[in-house]
């Protein structure tokens, strides 16, 4: 896809009214293309209120009730089965270092010195993942639900100077594809699906982020 | 999670009704969005405003979906976003609730009919560029303009401009 074609999908895309191809070909496009990040912050400047337009709705009266006490067995931790739990540490299993090295990821291991991941299973049937990011330089939280199809990943990485960014990505069998760019306060929300990718992984890049990684991973997380 | 509720409860559930049209699913979507809030709060800074943008994004992409499923359609692809940035913008921040949502209302309501429609028709009905133009029996170009010109205005208008 090209910048003329982005800037004629950059609306549509901003309202999530892209076929999943044209998402994927966009999304790839604006990773690597500055020309649109005027245009599509204002967008997103705007996407976010129109539920405003909606307004407010009063629940029905017993909602509330029902919603505190499903927070209370939420709460209450696991009710019916047990969490499985799957933890690694601290090595990098095989095939995963094989699949870095054959993404040119090779360096990522130098940084790791701690990994923790763990799976869990949300209550209901809902599938949230929760991995737990450690490394030589910092840390991160990613939290994803399989059913929405969208992750908040957390950093404690150290500030950058000026002209660099951290970006976060997913690391498919075709390569790295970006999540996004790292906030100034460390978060980093994504909608994108996971289900094919490999591991997670943060970089440090110039600002305004790099279509491919052009660092070794500070951290990394394998998926599967 | 019930001062989250109290402070969001209405315009989340305002907002899935409105795509759903079913008060029972609605109500199903919100606490499911709320759950999952949750569980990944302590990872998202509540003064900012981040847990509203991403409460209502969950909301809005969950009902979109049950939508879809419920009218046969493939789930959606979704853009990526940042609850965070959206939140440095919230604009909670600089008026209240009910000065913005008339600002927003004003602003879609001043657009174009045509324009107003399609950006309504993608929003709260779930529909894709290719379904609009369907719909609409317009040429995709159409649609994707008037998308474009859309927001576009709504940012003039929202902006002071």
């Amino acid at each position: 896809m090209d910048c003329d074609q982005v800037t004629e999908l950059l609306a549509a895309y901003a309202l999530s009214a892209l076929g999943a191809e044209e998402t994927e070909a966009a999304r790839r496009h604006l990773a690597g293309c500055r020309n649109h990040d005027a245009e599509l912050g204002a967008y997103r400047e705007i996407v976010p209120r129109l539920p405003l337009s909606a307004g407010d709705m009063e629940p029905p009266s017993d909602a509330r009730a029902r919603l505190l006490a499903a927070f209370d067995v939420e709460a209450g931790g696991p009710v019916a089965e047990p969490v499985p739990v799957r933890t690694r540490r601290p090595a990098l299993p095989q095939p995963l270092f094989a699949y870095l090295a054959a993404a040119a990821l090779l360096l990522a291991v130098i940084g790791l010195s701690v990994w923790n991941l763990t799976l869990q299973l949300g209550g209901g049937s809902e599938q949230i993942l929760s991995v737990t990011l450690d490394g030589a330089a910092g840390a991160g939280d990613l939290v994803y639900s399989r059913d929405d199809k969208i992750g908040v990943l957390t950093l404690d990485l150290p500030p950058l100077p000026a002209g660099r960014v951290y970006q976060a990505w997913r690391i498919e069998a075709a390569g790295p594809v970006s999540l996004g760019l790292v906030s100034g306060g460390g978060v980093v929300g994504f909608q994108a699906d996971l289900s094919q990718s490999n591991a997670v992984a943060v970089s440090e890049e110039p600002a305004g982020g790099s279509v491919q990684p052009t660092t070794s991973p500070l951290l990394v997380a394998e998926l599967r | 999670m019930a001062a989250l509720y109290d402070a969001h409860g209405r315009l989340a559930f305002g907002l899935a009704y409105r795509v759903i049209g079913d008060s029972g699913e609605a109500e199903d979507i919100v606490q499911e969005s709320f759950l999952m809030l949750w569980r990944q709060s302590g990872r998202l800074d509540a003064r900012r405003g981040s847990v509203r943008s991403l409460l209502l994004t969950i909301v809005h992409r969950r009902a979109i979906d049950a939508l879809r499923r419920r009218s046969g359609r493939s789930e959606q692809a979704v853009a990526s976003f940042d609850p965070i940035a959206g939140a440095s913008q919230d604009p909670l921040e600089f008026a209240s609730r009910a000065e913005e949502r008339e600002r927003v209302r004003r602003a879609l309501s001043e657009l174009p009919l045509d324009q107003r429609q399609a950006i309504e028709l993608t929003y709260f009905g779930g529909l894709t560029i290719a379904e609009l133009a369907a719909q609409q029996e317009i040429p995709l170009g159409t649609a994707k303009s008037r998308l474009r010109l859309g927001l576009g205005r709504m940012r003039k208008s929202l902006s002071g401009e």
